[in-house]
């Protein structure tokens, strides 16, 4: 069972509900360079950061209808950098004028036995993926161009094979509940990567 | 030292054991008191740094031997800039043994607790602020059992002042998860698979004593508004291998717990050459509090027969 909706709340039994506010695109391969080149100059001047990240999704499957889902990430390719849980909960439906996808998230650095850990507290991985890609932030915004490839053999982050011709584009902004403002800022950078990528509000619902 | 707030400098440490991870520590002035929160590890390469917070006057050698992790790799005499940064990270700790210490006969629990103090006292220990260990009990919702097909198991989260910024996640015979405090809201986010034992909620509080190497931490076990018993916790801080400075911390615990002082923890028992972690602790801790749940459930089952 999901925790009853955060939508507007900012403070709940004393944490702040942080939420996520997403955009998504893609762009085929042979664009990638125009793209990268064109985020280096909006973006914050920081040395190009790539990253390598191996990330794997657990189910709990109780008696409620859908199963809780938690995604485990780890870089491979920094070593000793902690491990990342993070939890992402339904898009909030609603307000049809706001220009991003707006989740509950909880974001949790743990250590590396976190794998164990979910299995003994009954989580089961449905499913794992490697994503190799760069990295820009511009203020609070944080944009993400990264293939998936999917693992040939389970657990063997060596073996793997592109999913796709493309690459995923995400800008995305974690804030607390209640800022929506945010959404336009998104916006208004998304217009600025017109034509080289549409960054738009993808609903998860609609594809399944 | 005369070392201003964020003014670099830097020590050199030798090698005090080489092998296995590689690192070094060595222990100088030992009174990190000016630093509220722990400290720990901003590394890259062989080279630690720290960033000292404002108003640390000199004692900052102390913090050093605290921090050096031995995951770095600092396989040789690692040099330190002036720059420690905050981290909620427990990575390393010194040797610790948890203990009960009985209430005396015919004495309160807060009685004992300040003979024992008192004695700390007399020994030379300085008194340094105070902590808390506190530890939460969920089990699995019968909801989720079902499908699980198995006995539900106990998960107990802790926390521990030392490290104000994590978590600790623990199963018994289990794996310990290091977490920061975000999993305390995912908790509540899993209430439906996890439910909360009732009136489940364990803490020790109490004062922290230094005594040159030694941090000794005597705390009053309390469920709910009851004391139960008393909690005794030492860290020898330059050692992270247990059997290596097993027999020097048993010499110190008689010193001052005389008849009452314990066997080897049984986190020692497996890993001889491991090194030691904040989690060890928080498995001691774990053990402890189980310990003392279960002795007042004998005395209140004796009760009716008397």
């Amino acid at each position: 069972m999901e925790a009853p909706p955060v939508t507007m709340m900012p403070v709940t039994g004393g944490t702040i509900n942080m939420m996520e506010y997403l955009l998504q695109g893609s762009v085929l391969d042979h664009s990638l360079e125009s793209l990268i080149h064109r985020l280096r100059g909006l973006c914050d001047n920081m040395e190009p950061e790539t990253f390598v990240d191996h990330e794997m999704v657990f189910l709990l499957k109780g008696q409620q209808a859908s199963p809780f889902v938690l995604r485990a990430r780890r870089s491979l390719d920094r070593a000793g950098a902690p491990w990342h849980l993070r939890y992402l909960g339904q898009p909030e439906m609603g307000d049809k004028n706001r220009h991003a996808l707006v989740r509950n998230c909880v974001d949790i650095a743990t250590s590396e036995n976190l794998t164990d850990f979910l299995m003994e507290m009954g989580f089961r991985m449905d499913h794992e993926f490697v994503a190799r890609g760069h990295l820009f932030r511009k203020g609070i915004m944080k944009i993400v161009v990264y293939k998936i490839f999917r693992i040939l053999v389970p657990g063997n982050t060596d073996n793997t094979e592109a999913l796709s011709l493309s690459y995923l584009v995400e800008l995305s902004v974690v804030a607390p509940a209640g800022q929506d403002m945010v959404s336009d800022d998104m916006r208004n950078f998304a217009e600025q990567l017109k034509p080289l990528v549409h960054l738009e509000k993808i609903d998860p619902k609609r594809l399944m | 030292m005369g070392l201003g707030p964020g003014c670099p400098g830097e020590w050199e440490f030798p090698e005090r054991r080489t092998g296995g991870w590689g690192a070094g520590r060595s222990r100088t002035v030992t009174s990190p008191k000016d630093l509220d929160t722990p400290f720990l590890v901003g590394v890259s390469t062989g080279r630690c740094v720290f960033n000292v917070s404002s108003g640390a006057p000199a004692s900052i050698r102390a913090l050093f031997s605290e921090v050096v992790s031995p995951r770095v790799g600092c396989w040789s005499t690692p040099h330190f800039s002036c720059l420690i940064l905050p981290s909620s990270w427990p990575d390393t700790m010194g040797v610790t043994c948890v203990s009960q210490m009985p209430v005396a006969e015919g004495k309160s629990v807060q009685q004992t607790v300040e003979l024992l103090t008192r004695k700390l006292e007399m020994l030379g220990a300085e008194k340094q602020g105070t902590f808390c260990v506190d530890c939460e009990t969920y089990h699995t919702a019968a909801s989720t059992l079902g499908s699980q097909g198995q006995a539900g198991k106990l998960m107990y989260v802790m926390h521990n002042s030392e490290y104000p910024l994590s978590c600790f996640a623990l199963f018994e015979n289990g794996p310990c998860l290091v977490a920061d405090t975000n999993f305390d809201v995912l908790m509540v986010k899993l209430k439906g698979f996890f439910q909360s034992a009732k009136a489940s909620k364990i803490e020790t509080r109490g004062t922290r004593y230094q005594y040159c190497d030694f941090l000794v931490k005597v705390g009053t076990v309390t469920m709910g508004p009851s004391a139960r018993g008393i909690s005794v916790e030492v860290e020898y801080g330059p050692c992270v291998v247990a059997s290596d400075c097993w027999s020097l911390l048993l010499e110190f615990l008689q010193s001052f717990l005389g008849s009452h002082t314990p066997g080897a923890p049984a986190v020692f028992g497996n890993r001889h050459d491991a090194v030691y972690s904040p989690a060890d602790t928080m498995v001691q801790y774990m053990e402890l509090f189980n310990k003392i749940r279960k002795q007042q459930q004998v005395i209140e089952t004796r009760k009716p027969n008397q």
